[in-house]
This record gives C-alpha cells, sequence and structure tokens, in this order.
C-alpha cells in the first residue's frame, strides 16, 4: 500500500513539475501582466500540489524545497511581475533538483538541499520565516481559541476571504483530542503568513469581520528573526497597538484568548531559555501540518490527501478525462480482442454455410469487433507532444550554455505514436536537436554577418502520413558543407576523386551516419555535424525507420526521421515451407521471384552456393527449408550436402516455387520458400524467454485461424545460413559505370516485333480496354475514360513500326504531362525494370523515337509521347512539311553544328543534365518550338560551354554529379554571367523554389511537363529578347 | 499426527501418474494444436494459442525421456506465470486432484526417484498412494532445461 502510493505520488510529481516547468518556461518569455499572473498561478498550483503530497507522505526534504519554490514565486505573484531571468534560472535548477528527488524518493532525505535553499531565500528577503533555518522567508502564526467554537467559524471564514498571502490549517478532528490532551486550547488554527503585510491584512480583517480582538488581545506576539524589526516597525507604526512580551512564553503556556507565535528556528541566544516551550509548541504544528487538511486559500482547491488525489487546475480537468491503466493490463485486453476477432472468424465460417437471421448477426458481431480491436490498438498510442514537451527546456538551456540565440517552433504535437516507439525516439531526437543547435546554428554574431536574423529557427515538425510518422528537425543554421565530406571520405580512404564526383549530395550526406565518421572532431569541426549520428542512425533502424539528412550550405539543414506508428503491428508476408506458416516481415523484402517449373530461370551453383541469376545480379540462395532442418549454423559442409540434394537444372518437383529478395544490412540474398500465401498485418509477440537465443525466429503471432505462426528474423536467416548476400547495384554502384540516374522503366509491346519503352514518371496510369468498346471515327479511335473521350494512338499509324493484332482487350497507357487525353495501345505489358536510361545512337530515323537501349537482352524503343500528341492533334498536312524541314536528332549531337533556320531569330539555349535521356526529351521539346539547344552533362561542362558560346537562356537540371545546379548557377553568376537562369528538377517545388532564387535561378519548373516548361521558357526568351532589342 | 494436505494436480504419461502442487497450476485445457517451433529442442513441442496469448509447449514424455508411443499428447496443462513465462506440459491425460497428506510426501527425493531417468531435480519425490505412485514434478525446474538444452547446442 506504502509502496502504492509512493508510486503514485512519483507520477504525479512528475506530472506537476512538468506543468511548473512548462509555466517557468512561459514565464520566461514574458507577456503581459494578465499573462504573468495566469503562469506564476499554473506552476504555484502545480508546486503547492507537488509539495503537499509530499509533506503528507513525510518526504520533508522536498517539501522543503517545494516551499521554498513557492515562497520565491509568490512574492512575484503578489506583484504580478515576471521573475528576472535569474530568478527563473535558480528555480529551474530546484525544479531539476526536485526531479531527481522525485526519482530517488527514498534517497530524497539525504539530499543535501542547503545550498539551493540559500539560493532561493536570497531572492526572497521580503518575509519572516519559521520552522527551518533555511526557511527566512515565511512567518507562520499559531492562534489559540480556547472555545466557543462559534467564533471560530467566522475568523477561518475570514482568513479564506484574505488575499493569497496566507495559508490557514484547521486541525484535524481527530488531533482536536490529543491538543485537549496536552490542555493548551479547544480549538487552534495555524495560519502562514508569507509576507508582512499579511500580518496587517489579516488584523484589519478580523476588525472587519466584527471579530472582538484588537492587537492587544493576542497577548504576546513573538517575532524573533532577522525580520523581526522590521515586522515590528510596521506594525508598530500602523497600529501603535502591538505589544512584546516574550517573558509570557517563558512563564509557561499562556491563557489569553488568542495566541500568535510567530516562530523562527533559526534561533538567537536569546531564546534558549524557552526552548522547552517552544519545541512542545513546534511539535504541535507539526503534527497540525502533517495531519491537517490543507486549504489553499487562493484557488479553494481541496487537497484531499487520503487518497493521493491532487490539484492544479490544469491537471484536475485533465485528471477527470483520463486514467492511469497498466500497460499490462492494455496487453492483455489486446490479446483477448484478438482471441475475439478469432472467435468472430470462426463463427462467420460457420454462420456462412446457413443463411437467413444469422447473418445479420454476425455483420454485427464483425463491425463491433473490428471497432473493438481499433480502439484497443489505439490506447497504446500517445500524442507526440509528450515527447516533445521536454525540448524547450534542454533547447533554452543550451542554448544559453552556447551563447546562442534559438526558438523551437513545435508542429503537429497531436500526431499519435506508439507508446514503445516513442519512448525510443526520445534519445534520437535529443541528439539531432542538440546536433542543430550546437552544430548547425551559427553564433548570433556570425548571423548578423551573413545576413541572418540573430535569433536561429530549429522547427520540430510531426505529421502522420502512409502509416508512418515523420518527424523533421529543421535549422536554419550554416549547413553542411559537402567538401568538408568529400575532403573526409577521401582521407579515410572510403572514396576516391572520381568516384567523388559522382556522388549526388544527398548521398554524401548520407555518409556523416557512418560509425565513427562522424566522432571525427575535424569533421565535425568544419563541417559543423557533430558526434554520435551512427548511434542515432542505429537507434532508428531499431524503430524500423530511416533517417534523411538534407542540406543546403549556408541556408540549414533539415533531418527526416520517418518511424512506424507502431511496432506491434507490422505488415508480413505469409510464407510457408512444408505446411508450416511464416512471416518475413516486409521491411526487409524487396521482391519476389517465383520460379516456374519449366521456366527459362532457374537455380545455379557456384561452386559453393546456390544462386540465381536476378538480371544482372548473381542472387545468393537459401533455402528456407534447409534453415529449419538444420539447428546449427551452416558450415561448408552443410551447404554441400544441400547443394548435392538439389543438383542445378534438375528441379525434382513441379511445384512453383518462389525466391524471396531480401535485405539483410544492405545485402541481398534470396529466400526459397514453398509458397506464398499473401500478405498480412500482424501482431507481434515476442519470442518466449527460454527460445530467445533462437536466432532465425523474432517471435511468433497469430493468423486469423488461431494458430501460431513464427516471425523469420532475416538477419538471423542470414546469419544461419552462413550467406553473405551480395552487394546490390545501389545507385553508387551504378554511378561507377555510368553518371545517369536509375530509372524504372516500363516495358512493353504493341506490334509483335519491337519492345518499347516509357519511363514510369512519364506514365499516368495503364488501363486495360475491352476492343468492342471504342469508337471509331474514321480511321480515328477514342475511348471514354474517366467520363473523358480519349484519342488512342495505335503506333503503327504514326511510328514504322509493326502492325498489332488486336485483340478483344488491350491495354492503354495513359501517359502523363500531355495537355490533351490520349492513351497509346499496348498489346502486352512485358515487365518494368531499374535502369540507368542511355539512349544509344540509333540508325532508327523515326521522330517519335526517342532513341533506344538494350534492355534484358532486347533493343527497346524509347517514345517522344509530345512527339505522338502533336502529330495526332495538329494538322497532319502542315506538321509533316515541318517536319522535313527539322533537322533529325540523331544526325548530329553537336547542335551548334545545325544551322539554324533564320539566323537573328532562333535562340539559343544551353540545357544542362546528367541524364542522356531527360537531356534527349528536353532537347526535342525545345527543338520542336524552333530553338536551337546545346547540351552539358553537368554543371562543370555547363560552365564550360557557357564560355564557349552565347546564350539566351540556360536550363538546368539540379541533381548532378560534380557540379550540381545550385552551384553551376551560384558559380555562372559569380562569373558575371546575366543569362536568365531556369531550375529544372523533379524535385518537389515547395521545397525548393527559395534556393532556387537565392542561388540566382530565374524560374523553376518541373523536368517532364512539357507545356508548362514551354511556357516558362517562352516568357523567360520573350522578356529576354525584349532587352535585347532594347539595347 | 499432521493432518495436513497437499493438493496436487495430477496427469498421466507413459502410463505413469505425475503431479505438480494445485497451487503451481494456473490452467488445465484440451486444446493443443501445436505449432512447431525448429531450432528448439526436442522437449518443445512448440507454441499454443490460448485465448489469444501463446503459450510454450513441452512435452512431458520427451522431457522425461519416456517411452514414446505415436498417439500425441492432448492435454496442456498451463502453470502459473509465477512459475515462469506463459508455459504449459503437454501430457496424455490429465487425472484427479489428489490430496496427499504431508506425512506421504517423503522430503529425502534422492531415494525415491531412482527408478526414473531424466534430467537431474526434475523429479522432487515420490508419493505413496494407497493405490498407485505419484511422481512429483518441480515445476520450476522445466524452463531451465529447456534454456540448458540450447546453450549445449549452441556450443
Amino acid at each position: 500500500m506504502a509502496n502504492d502510493s509512493h508510486a503514485d505520488f512519483v507520477l504525479e510529481s512528475r506530472e506537476h513539475l512538468q506543468v511548473f516547468e512548462r509555466s517557468m518556461l512561459a514565464l520566461e518569455r514574458g507577456g503581459d501582466a494578465q499573462n504573468v499572473r495566469e503562469c506564476i498561478d499554473a506552476s504555484l498550483r502545480a508546486i503547492h500540489s507537488l509539495k503537499g503530497n509530499a509533506g503528507f507522505l513525510g518526504f520533508h526534504a522536498i517539501q522543503k524545497l517545494a516551499h521554498a519554490i513557492e515562497s520565491v514565486l509568490e512574492n512575484f505573484r503578489n506583484q504580478s511581475v515576471a521573475p528576472p531571468v535569474s530568478v527563473v534560472e535558480t528555480i529551474l535548477v530546484a525544479n531539476d533538483r526536485l526531479a531527481s528527488m522525485i526519482d530517488d524518493l527514498h534517497h530524497s532525505q539525504s539530499y543535501d538541499i542547503s545550498g539551493i535553499l540559500k539560493s532561493l531565500h536570497a531572492f526572497d528577503n521580503n518575509s519572516v520565516h519559521i520552522n527551518a533555518p533555511e526557511e527566512l522567508a515565511t512567518l507562520r502564526l499559531s492562534l489559540q481559541v480556547p472555545k466557543p467554537p462559534a467564533s471560530i467559524l467566522p475568523l477561518f471564514e475570514c482568513f479564506l476571504s484574505l488575499s493569497s498571502d496566507c495559508e490557514v490549517q484547521l486541525p484535524a478532528p481527530d488531533l482536536q483530542r490529543s491538543v485537549e490532551d496536552w490542555g493548551v486550547a479547544k480549538e487552534l488554527i495555524v495560519v502562514h503568513l508569507t509576507t508582512d503585510r499579511s500580518i496587517i491584512q489579516v488584523r484589519e480583517r478580523l476588525i472587519q469581520c466584527g471579530m472582538p480582538f484588537s492587537w492587544n488581545d493576542f497577548g504576546a506576539v513573538e517575532l524573533v528573526g532577522r525580520d523581526k524589526t522590521s515586522l515590528e516597525e510596521q506594525l508598530l507604526s500602523r497600529q501603535g497597538k502591538l505589544v512584546y512580551e516574550p517573558a509570557n512564553l517563558s512563564d509557561g503556556i499562556p491563557t489569553p484568548p488568542i495566541l500568535w507565535i510567530a516562530q523562527s528556528s533559526n534561533e538567537a541566544s536569546e531564546l534558549e531559555q524557552r526552548t522547552q516551550t517552544m519545541s512542545s509548541l513546534d511539535s504541535i504544528d507539526e503534527a497540525l501540518v502533517a495531519k491537517s487538511v490543507e486549504m489553499p486559500i487562493a484557488k479553494h482547491e481541496v487537497v484531499s490527501k487520503n487518497d493521493g488525489g491532487n490539484t492544479g487546475g490544469d491537471s484536475v480537468s485533465e485528471r477527470t478525462s483520463s486514467l492511469r491503466i497498466q500497460v499490462e493490463l492494455l496487453d492483455r485486453l489486446m490479446n483477448l480482442v484478438s482471441e475475439l476477432t478469432l472467435v468472430r472468424n470462426q463463427s462467420m465460417v460457420a454462420l456462412g454455410e446457413t443463411d437467413g437471421a444469422p447473418q445479420a448477426f454476425v455483420q454485427r458481431l464483425n463491425t463491433v469487433t473490428s471497432e473493438l480491436q481499433e480502439t484497443v490498438l489505439r490506447t497504446r498510442m500517445q500524442p507526440v507532444g509528450n515527447l516533445f514537451g521536454r525540448f524547450p527546456r534542454m533547447v533554452r538551456d543550451l542554448a544559453r550554455q552556447l551563447g546562442k540565440q534559438v526558438e523551437l517552433d513545435m508542429v503537429g504535437q497531436e500526431v499519435e505514436l506508439d507508446k514503445t516507439v516513442l519512448e525510443q525516439l526520445s534519445d534520437p531526437l535529443t541528439h539531432l536537436i542538440r546536433n542543430s543547435i550546437d552544430h548547425g546554428l551559427e553564433a548570433p554574431a556570425k548571423r548578423l554577418q551573413v545576413g541572418k536574423s540573430m535569433v536561429g529557427h530549429v522547427t520540430l515538425s510531426a505529421t502522420a502520413a502512409d502509416g508512418q510518422v515523420i518527424i523533421e528537425v529543421r535549422d536554419d543554421g550554416r549547413g553542411i558543407d559537402p567538401e568538408a565530406i568529400r575532403a573526409k571520405l577521401v582521407a579515410r580512404g572510403i572514396k576516391n576523386e572520381t568516384e567523388l564526383q559522382k556522388i549526388s549530395l544527398k548521398e554524401l550526406y548520407s555518409y556523416i551516419l557512418l560509425p565513427g565518421f562522424s566522432t571525427a572532431k575535424e569533421l565535425s569541426d568544419v563541417s559543423g555535424r557533430g558526434v554520435g549520428m551512427d548511434v542515432v542512425k542505429t537507434n532508428i533502424e531499431r524503430l524500423q525507420g530511416s533517417l534523411i539528412i538534407d542540406s543546403i550550405p549556408g541556408t540549414g539543414t533539415t533531418m527526416t526521421l520517418r518511424v512506424p506508428l507502431t511496432l506491434a503491428i507490422i505488415p508480413c508476408l505469409i510464407v510457408t515451407s512444408d505446411e508450416h506458416r511464416f512471416a518475413i516481415p516486409q521491411r526487409g523484402l524487396e521482391e519476389i521471384v517465383c520460379l516456374h517449373p519449366g521456366g527459362n530461370r532457374a537455380i545455379e551453383h557456384t561452386y559453393d552456393t546456390e544462386v540465381y541469376r536476378l538480371r544482372e545480379l548473381l542472387l545468393p540462395i537459401v533455402r528456407l527449408r534447409s534453415v529449419l532442418a538444420f539447428s546449427k549454423p551452416f558450415t561448408a559442409s552443410t551447404k554441400a550436402a544441400i547443394m548435392a540434394a538439389h543438383p542445378p537444372a534438375s528441379r525434382d518437383s513441379n511445384a512453383i516455387e518462389y525466391i524471396l529478395v531480401l535485405r539483410s544490412g544492405g545485402r541481398k540474398f534470396g529466400l526459397l520458400v514453398d509458397d506464398v500465401r499473401g500478405t498480412e498485418e500482424i501482431v507481434v509477440k515476442p519470442m518466449h524467454p527460454s527460445l530467445k537465443k533462437i536466432g532465425i525466429f523474432s517471435g511468433a503471432t497469430l493468423m486469423g485461424d488461431g494458430r501460431v505462426a513464427l516471425i523469420a528474423n532475416i538477419d538471423g536467416i542470414a546469419e544461419h545460413a552462413g550467406c553473405h548476400g551480395v552487394e546490390p547495384p545501389s545507385s553508387l554502384g551504378a554511378s561507377k559505370r555510368d553518371p545517369a540516374e536509375v530509372h524504372r522503366v516500363l516495358l512493353f509491346e504493341y506490334g509483335p516485333q519491337e519492345q518499347f519503352a516509357l519511363p514510369l514518371v512519364q506514365i499516368r496510369r495503364i488501363e486495360s480496354i475491352a476492343m468492342d468498346q471504342v469508337e471509331w471515327v474514321g480511321d480515328q479511335a477514342f475511348i471514354t475514360i474517366d467520363g473523358t473521350s480519349t484519342r488512342i494512338i495505335q503506333l503503327d499509324k504514326y511510328l514504322k513500326v509493326s502492325e498489332c493484332k488486336l485483340l478483344p482487350t488491350m491495354h492503354l497507357l495513359l501517359p502523363k504531362f500531355v495537355a490533351q487525353p490520349i492513351g497509346i495501345l499496348i498489346s502486352k505489358i512485358v515487365d518494368t525494370d531499374s535502369l540507368s536510361i542511355q539512349l544509344q545512337q540509333t540508325s532508327i530515323d523515326d521522330p517519335g523515337i526517342l532513341g533506344t537501349a538494350v534492355i534484358r537482352g532486347r533493343l527497346s524503343l524509347f517514345l517522344d509521347t509530345q512527339y505522338l500528341r502533336e502529330r495526332l492533334f495538329e494538322d497532319q498536312t502542315a506538321l509533316l512539311e515541318e517536319d522535313s524541314e527539322l533537322p533529325s536528332v540523331h544526325e548530329n549531337r553537336l547542335t551548334e553544328a545545325r544551322t539554324p533556320r533564320a539566323k537573328r531569330l532562333v535562340q539559343h539555349i544551353l540545357l544542362v543534365d546528367d541524364t542522356s535521356f531527360f537531356r534527349e526529351v528536353v532537347k526535342r521539346y525545345f527543338e520542336r518550338e524552333g530553338l536551337q539547344v546545346t547540351t552539358a552533362v553537368d554543371g562543370i561542362d555547363g560552365l564550360r560551354k557557357l564560355a564557349e558560346g552565347v546564350f539566351d537562356l540556360v536550363v538546368s537540371d539540379i541533381e548532378m554529379p560534380n557540379l550540381d545546379g545550385w552551384r553551376f548557377c551560384e558559380k555562372a553568376r559569380k562569373l558575371g554571367y546575366t543569362t536568365p537562369f531556369l531550375a529544372l528538377t523533379s524535385l518537389s517545388k515547395h521545397e525548393h523554389s527559395k534556393t532556387a532564387i537565392e542561388c540566382g535561378f530565374d524560374g523553376f519548373e518541373e523536368k517532364l511537363d512539357h507545356d508548362r516548361l514551354i511556357a516558362s521558357v517562352m516568357s523567360m526568351l520573350g522578356s529576354r529578347h525584349k532587352e535585347v532589342h532594347n539595347e | 499426527m499432521n493432518d495436513e494436505t497437499t493438493l496436487f494436480c495430477t496427469f498421466e504419461a507413459a502410463g505413469r501418474l505425475f503431479g505438480i502442487p494445485l497451487i503451481d497450476i494456473k490452467e488445465v485445457t484440451v486444446e493443443a494444436n501445436c505449432t512447431p517451433i525448429p531450432h528448439a529442442p526436442e522437449c518443445v513441442q512448440g507454441y499454443v494459442n490460448i485465448r489469444g496469448q501463446i503459450v510454450l509447449g513441452l512435452d512431458l514424455r520427451k522431457l522425461l525421456r519416456l517411452p514414446s508411443n505415436d498417439q500425441t499428447a492432448k492435454c496442456l496443462v498451463i502453470m502459473k506465470s509465477s512459475i515462469g513465462p506463459s508455459f504449459g506440459l503437454l501430457v496424455d491425460e490429465v487425472g484427479e486432484i489428489e490430496a496427499v497428506r504431508q506425512q506421504d510426501i517423503p522430503v529425502d527425493a534422492a531415494t525415491s526417484n531412482a527408478e526414473l531417468p531424466g534430467p537431474d531435480n526434475l523429479i522432487q519425490c515420490t508419493c505413496k498412494l494407497p493405490n498407485r505412485l505419484l511422481v512429483v514434478l518441480d515445476a520450476r525446474k522445466l524452463l531451465p532445461i529447456i534454456e540448458n538444452e540450447i546453450h549445449q547446442a549452441s556450443l
């Protein structure tokens, strides 16, 4: 019982301290008098409740410290003045001390708080004090009334109506007896007066209430301590009636009707003679303090100490609508709900066979169960505000310590996250924010120097999207210097110069997260990023989240955390091996390859491993069945035995098998399973503690039919099988061979002969259409899609390609970025593939073909959708005439060599893009508008070309190796080029348009949005043209 | 004479009668739809779903290396959480609750369990009931046996 109430006390006190700290920080920010008063009130309520509870439970050290804080604050409340910074600082230190005492409750008595008490009292010299030597600031008076009870009530009421300066304690009924036994008085009231002012008030109040006493009636007023004189003087000067008779006390128990005693325990020698009396009185007081019901007058709140209940404005209302529940209980509830779901499933199966009335039943059972499950899941969720709440204080302290000015904005505090995830986010977030302030933000002077406001901004925001929570820590500091990272990478031999030139900025920043990389002091000094980012990364990964760093040097850094809403439920792929089901977390799953019997690809053998040719990769294969069968980690002989049992190219059964391509620590391997049953969101339960050592499983879960399935641990399986995996051809790997970005491309067929290709970014979607729905107007075909009549392109009519035999159902590819609704007819979708598109020089001379590339051993034609659109909608004859005039794209790569049609009118554009595909597409856009285009492959090439020719407009990609678009433009501007620059990018507009302007760009457009791009280019050229003429 | 009795939950495996003090038993159920756990020791039968809670089922016959007939165990005796985290014993048949007088519970285990093999200390004692013998198991020793076996296997 005692422990229960102690645990409650700790929890409650923490809440009080949170409220208190928040109010203090708000107080520090200042505001009008009203605001200040509210903040002080809120903090007083919190600290007062804490003090009361601590006193009740006998934690006197905590009580004492809380009391001292209260006293200091009360002074400021009386004046409605915000405390100066030094006071807030001290109070916050005291607050921290209180927090640690509460955390270590049972040793709280032994904490040394004299130092902090002393500094608190230093701010509190307006008051008299009693009781403890530290309490130099409180006047406590005992009021003794022999009888009649009737006179006590008005007296008490009169105290209640007093200002907040005093605090009245009524004796508890059961105490009355002991008081009687002691033979002093029938009734007794203890009044704490916090300022000397209040003694006057009390007296005036008493007289106002018609109480029949004057100061003379008090018999004896004992005023000792350092404020004695001033108090006396005040009383005397105002009233002139104060009688001061110390002798009365030493004579024994005084007998006047009412006795006010002001005590001080920093007893001077003059008091020693009455020690006995004093201690007797003390013990009464203490008994009263300990047992009585406290009445904080200011708020009329009753602290019911017995049930450990608590008061204090905000938390009262919170308490009524929330309840503390043990997590264990929730877990059990969750189990029961999943069991209920099971019963529902079973009854649905059972009742599904019969029909009629039960159906409605089952339907309702179904709805209620689902809702119940959702609700129970939500009980585990907590708003991120709970976590964010601690940061304002941390930011404040850190800013002060570093001599910086920082403003912390917090957005999206109401976003909810699973409790366990929230708890584990605390450390990484703390670290990231520290980093932002410590290394990201510049010192105030430096900020002014570079034209920023003195106050640095750190924004902490949370948003929920797609079952994930995205938390962003953004600062407007100096950003990360990519050069420093490059230098560091070279110095540590991780990358050489040539490799570095091909790394994108984002990838470069990700190296900060390498273990041991960021801890290197040189780097953090130069680049401004701190220590232990790898720890952050590890923590985030443990949460199955990710961390992305983005930075613009000089402008700021954004660190984006993505974490799942909950760890308790994860999406899994359910697979089987020998009829047993296993759940594979989808997080590690890249793709699934289906092995058909008689298919053209099978598992092959290298020297000691089974592999599968996954595109250009030799994917090592692990058989789930073998992993399950051998409980010892695989040795060379185990592997040999497995390989012997599965000779290559002799698939023993006719069954279909599946290879799950899994990722384990950045490397890939294939897991061979018998069957894939589908995906499911499963509730994760940990493995039994006695079985924790079994590495190949990470937990268990209940399936819909009530049976248990095991959750595979991908890393554990790879380790068990001794499979190191193969490093996937990451974008980095690809960039070693060519600098182009990797794109996903759709491969499809129209006629039987050719394979066509189109990047997914250019595709809106693909529809399946029935040919009998197609309407014909002459030889033009239309079909209604989304209520719009869409023109169908049959490729053989516009390109020199083979004819297609029309089937009853065909596919229609709807391209993106075309103004009029068109669809390209497809007979067969081959596949999608990720590759870096490098268009080949080709002999195919067809304006509708951008170029070709060999994909999966087949020549694939890349379509020019804009050309097709124009062919469809423009006057065909006119276009054809112009067509013959248009120089062939493939004639010559160096367009400078081409002769412009009209020398003065043709304007010259420099197009800088590292991806040959986009370069080609955009170049064609421009050429079709009659513009002359020169291309460059990156920023450095761009600068060279700029120097060589005269251009009316520069259109540049942003993400490029060697020299990216931002820096290319910056450099060009520095070199004095005034040519308009248009940024062309696949990045989101909103995020970067500001940066674009700062770097010197004049405009910003999305890469493949043909119409917008052309409009933008034309308007920029138009204004340029005018300028030229004006000159 | 001391008339105090201890209640035992009794169950059968391979024709022998076993018992665990009733105070240590949470529940007895006939449901035994077990999901085997690869890599776990042989005596681990698998996971059983008991009303949404996953319980680890141990096969008593295999634990005690008793002769194992083909018929699978069908009753699960689940221990209280004070004995160990959610686990139970799969047994052939659950018997009566037996009240054994204190004087009939031998103190010296060493002499009474000589006839039964099985991992050390698992058998607490053998009580002589009027018509048959009751072998009393120490439920707290069950999980350590599993852990030890996994440990041995990993060496």
